[in-house]
Order: structure tokens, then sequence, then C-alpha cells
């Protein structure tokens, strides 16, 4: 059977067990086994399991189930009300004041862990209330919340990132550094776009009834106390990364014990919370990681029989420009993204196409980014966006999911926009790590 | 789920409780190895090593459990849709699937990993923990622990006893 055969029978047989409703780890665990066992017998599925073996034994990988514990530990403390209560007391009187709040916090909190779960669920359970209690716009109120939280894996430390610099062997660190710019500007318009929105339409978002009452420096300032905490952590976190200090599961590691460490200083600290958020990591985790097995049990049998290769030289045989070339791959990622995790997407696409993104003379750190906000589109896309997904969970009851995915409008093309800008402009990724 | 799980269940559970800690101590190994390295200048050999096979050990086991709570992510809208009978045929597709995998890691693995296990097979570094030593054969213990759950939970989640 020729490597064109292959490649659409694995095609379909990915689509259809999807659509059946297979697990996906399991879906292209067979068919990895499968095209294995046909083509090499049973030394080529050896190489399957050595694939999984290299996966765990990934020193880096370990980053991820500490930020997800980081992540589940700050769900169960008051940590984010208290980040909320010091931004609001600045930005109260403005109009639009708590959306602004609620982006601010996502950006915060996204420069202290690297996953999207925990803030947008964090950002619904602490921000959504207090936005429809003023009458807030609920387009305007959930957009906020879910585009923000989203941010998670945009700005530094990313999981996102972490897993790309792994399957293309890309320096993490150099990745996230050419995250920064991207992602605040991401943040950055968001904040841009509520201003401008309320503002051209304050009913949108009406001011608190005491807004006149302005407090005083001092009782500003003693309020702001609980900013301290979490921008504490981004400094133990990032700072060790850049700092030169530790590796980043080290870091993460440190934002752990960082986060456990405020908890305790909080007086929240419980058994039971410890134990729920063990649970939940060790949930997530299971997850994340199987999805990850068994799509690199695909890609590694679909590498062994030269299908990357074969991709490559159909691409790059396309008598198109460069950028046409990138802006396809864009639209593959969008499109997988609607229904496909993130994790899935890159382990399945970047050992095809980062390879042909060295030969047409790109930067694969560049691509790395464009990727990051690709995905940042996927986690609002419909019908499966897991942003949505994660503050329905949260969300008051009256709040549907189709009313959810249609709030992301504006922030999904302020997504794209940006995503042309860094396509476009590759320098907004790189300029800081030249 | 409730009320009638099955033997193969109540493994799992057990297994899981005790599985999750392993992540807890991860994060003692680490702060441990930074204290000691960046305070005192004084790094250990085993620290990162141990994390790394700890983490290894759980990320397996969290597979079987994510079986047994049914959460490994699949798209569910046509299967949502579906009536009970073709609902059980796409069960036992997703179940092929799994057991297929299953199989096929073993069988392909087996001879490496039993080489890893009988000769006690280190990491190769300073202080060589036998990681591939237990990794490896773990890999294919946990995949016929989600196989077997997959059997179990498919027994179990007959439609007429919903």
């Amino acid at each position: 059977m020729g490597i064109e055969t292959i490649s659409i029978l694995l095609l379909l047989g990915f689509l259809v067990f999807l659509a059946c409703g297979v697990p996906m780890a399991f879906a292209c665990g067979m068919l990895g086994v499968t095209l294995a066992w046909l083509k090499f017998g049973v030394p080529g599925l050896g190489l399957l399991m050595q694939r999984i073996y290299a996966l765990c034994t990934e020193y880096v990988l370990v980053s991820v189930p500490m930020f997800i514990m980081m992540a589940s530990l700050m769900e169960r403390s008051g940590i984010a009300r208290d980040m909320y209560d010091a931004l609001n007391v600045w930005l109260r009187n403005i109009r639009g004041g708590v959306a602004v709040v609620t982006m601010v916090m996502a950006i915060i909190m996204a420069a202290m862990s690297g996953i999207i779960g925990g803030e947008i669920v964090l950002l619904g359970l602490v921000a959504l209330p207090q936005m429809l209690r003023l009458g807030y716009d609920r387009n305007l109120a959930i957009g906020t919340v879910c585009a923000g939280g989203s941010l998670g894996t945009m700005i530094p430390p990313s999981i996102v990132l972490i897993v790309y610099g792994l399957i293309t062997d890309t320096p993490i660190s150099t990745l996230f550094t050419a995250a920064i710019v991207p992602g605040l500007l991401l943040g950055g318009v968001y904040i841009l776009y509520i201003l401008v929105r309320v503002r051209l339409n304050p009913a949108m978002a009406p001011l608190p009834v005491d807004a006149g009452t302005q407090l005083g420096l001092k009782e500003k300032l003693a309020a702001s106390k609980g900013l301290l905490g979490p921008l504490a952590i981004v400094v133990v976190v990032l700072g060790s990364i850049y700092g030169g200090i530790t590796s980043i599961t080290e870091a993460a590691t440190m934002g752990v014990v960082g986060v456990l460490a405020l908890i305790v200083l909080r007086g929240e600290f419980q058994p039971a919370l410890l134990r729920e958020s063990f649970e939940q990591t060790f949930r997530s985790v299971g997850i994340l990681l199987w999805v990850t097995f068994g799509a690199s049990t695909l890609i590694g049998a679909y590498t062994l029989a030269g299908g990357p290769s074969y991709i490559g030289r159909l691409i790059t045989g396309l008598e198109v420009p460069p950028l046409v070339i990138i802006a396809l791959m864009m639209l593959v990622f969008l499109f997988l993204g609607a229904f496909m995790d993130w994790i899935g997407i890159a382990l399945l696409c970047m050992p095809i196409f980062v390879p042909i993104i060295k030969q047409l003379g790109y930067d694969p750190i560049w691509f790395g980014i464009l990727f990051c906000i690709n995905m940042q589109v996927s986690f609002l896309s419909p019908p499966f966006g897991p942003a949505a997904f994660y503050l329905k969970s949260v969300a008051p009851p009256d709040i549907t999911l189709v009313q959810i995915f249609r709030s992301f409008g504006p922030f999904v093309v302020m997504q794209a926009a940006v995503l042309v800008a860094v396509l476009l402009i590759p320098d907004l990724a790189l300029w800081l790590v030249r | 789920m409730d009320g009638r799980r099955t033997f193969v269940d109540r493994l799992t559970i057990a297994i899981s409780k005790v599985a999750m800690l392993l992540f807890a101590i991860i994060v003692l190994v680490t702060f441990w190895e930074v204290i000691v390295r960046y305070f005192l200048r004084s790094p250990t050999i085993w620290a990162n090593e141990l994390a790394l096979m700890v983490a290894g050990i759980g990320y397996l086991f969290a597979g079987v459990y994510a079986m047994q709570r049914r959460e490994h992510i699949r798209i569910t809208p046509i299967y949502d849709l579906a009536p009970p009978r073709l609902r059980r045929l796409l069960d036992l597709v997703a179940l092929l699937c799994v057991l297929t995998f299953a199989v096929g890691l073993v069988v392909g693995g087996w001879p490496s990993a039993w080489r890893s296990l009988s000769t006690w097979e280190g990491f190769g570094t300073a202080w060589d923990p036998p990681i591939p030593a237990l990794l490896k054969p773990l890999i294919l213990l946990t995949t016929t622990l989600i196989a077997v759950q997959a059997v179990s939970n498919f027994l179990v989640d007959r439609p007429e006893r919903r």
C-alpha cells in the first residue's frame, strides 16, 4: 500500500472514529497500532511503546501536572477574590471598570500559571457575578471572562508552548519570551475593545450606584494587599525561569509551593482542600497525557511509514508563495481547532508542518507563537470550544451554551486580527528574542 | 455508576487513591532540590530524577482512572443523538479501539519491557534510578488495566440498566 492510500485511509479512519465518539486517545492509538503492525510487524509496535516511554521521561512535561495543581489549589482559595477587590478599588469609577478588572486579573493569572480551565472557572466564579449584578451587557461580560481566561496559555508560562517546544525541539524559554508581546497585545486589544464599546454604548456597563464616592488613597492602598500574593507568585514563577535559577518544571513547582504558602497564610488550609486538588490534578493529567500518548503513537507510526516527508513534498511542490502555505496551515489549525484538543493538533500536525516551515526558511519560534494564537481561537470556537464549557460549569443556569458562544464573536475577530498581525509582522513575536 | 461498582472499578479507585499522592511527592522533592541547590549550593543527584520517575508512574495510572470515570476526551454529539441500539454499537467500536491499542502495545512492547525489567535497567545517570525497568513494564500494565476497565465499563453501561 502506497503512502497516499495510507494517508487518506488514516484521515478517514480518524474522522470516522471521532464522529463515533471513540475517545481521541484510543482512536489515534488504534490507528497507530494498526498501521505499525501492517507495515512493520511486531518490531514496529515495539517502537510505539518506546515513544510513550520517551514522553514519560521528558522532564519538562512534569511541569504540566504542576501547573494544573497550582490552578486547582487557586480555585479552592480566596486569592482570586481578594485580587478582584484590590483591582476594583482602583477601577470601579470608570465605565466598564469591572470588565477591565476582569481582564487585568486574567492577565496576572495567566502569568502565574499556564493552563486555561482553572482561570475561566475562577473568573466565572469571582468576576462574572459582579458584572451581572451591576447590569453589564451579558455578551460583553461572558466574552470578557472566556477570552481573558484563555490568555492562560498565551502569556508565559504556557503549556501549549511547552508541548510545542517538546515536539519540535525548540527552546521553550525562547518561545515564552516570544509570546510576551503577542500575549499582551491580545490582552491590550481586549481592554481597548471594552473601553470603546462601553463609551459608545454606556448602557452596556452601568456604573455602581455609589460610583461618586471616592476612597482615600490610604484605603485604596490597603485594599491593594490582595494583589501582593499573586504578583509574588508571578515573580517566583517567571523570575525562576528567566533568572536562569530553575528549570520550567521547578518554577512551576515553586508556583505550587507559593500558592500553598498563600493558602496557609490566609488561614484557608484544610486537608480536604489538598485532597480535592490532588484528585483534580490526577484526573486532568490522565486525560491530557493519554491523548498525548495516543496521538504520539499515531504520528510515530505515520512517520515511520514516511508520511510527513510525503506531505512535505506535496506541499512544497505546490507552486504558491510560502506565505500562502503558512496561511493554509493556519486554516488547518483553525479547522481542526473547532473540534480537536490543542494537544492533539500539536502532536499530529507539528511533526509534519515544522520541517516544512524550516525548509521554507521561517523561524519555528514564530510558527509556535502563531500556533498558540490559533489555539486561542480554538478555545472559543463552536461547537467544542473548551472555554464555553468551563464557563458553563460555573455560570448561572440561565446562561446557555448558545449565548456563551454567541458572545465570543467580537473576541474571535480580535484574535484573528492579532493572528494576522503576527503573521504579517513576525517581529511582533521575534524582536524580544533576537 | 454508584451502587454497582464492579470489582474492576473498586480496584481502579483503590490504586488511584494512592497514585494521586505521587504528584504531591513531586512537589516535595522538587522544592527540596531548589532549596538545597539555591540556598545551600549543594544540588542533589537524585531529586529531579525521582520526580521524573514518580511523574511517569502518575501519568500512566491516571489514564486508568480517567477510563473508570469515562473522562477520556471524545466528541459526542452524534453519540448523544443515537438511539440506544446504535449507541451500543458505537460503544463496541470504542471498546475495539481500546483493545486493539492495548494488544498492539503489549505484544510489541513486551520484549523490550521484559529486557529492561529482568536486567533492572537504570537511567544511565550518576544516581541511575531504575526508570526504564519500572516505566516500560508499567506502560504495558496500565494499558492492560485500561483495556480491562473498558471491558468492565462496556458491560456496566448497558442501556437497559440505565
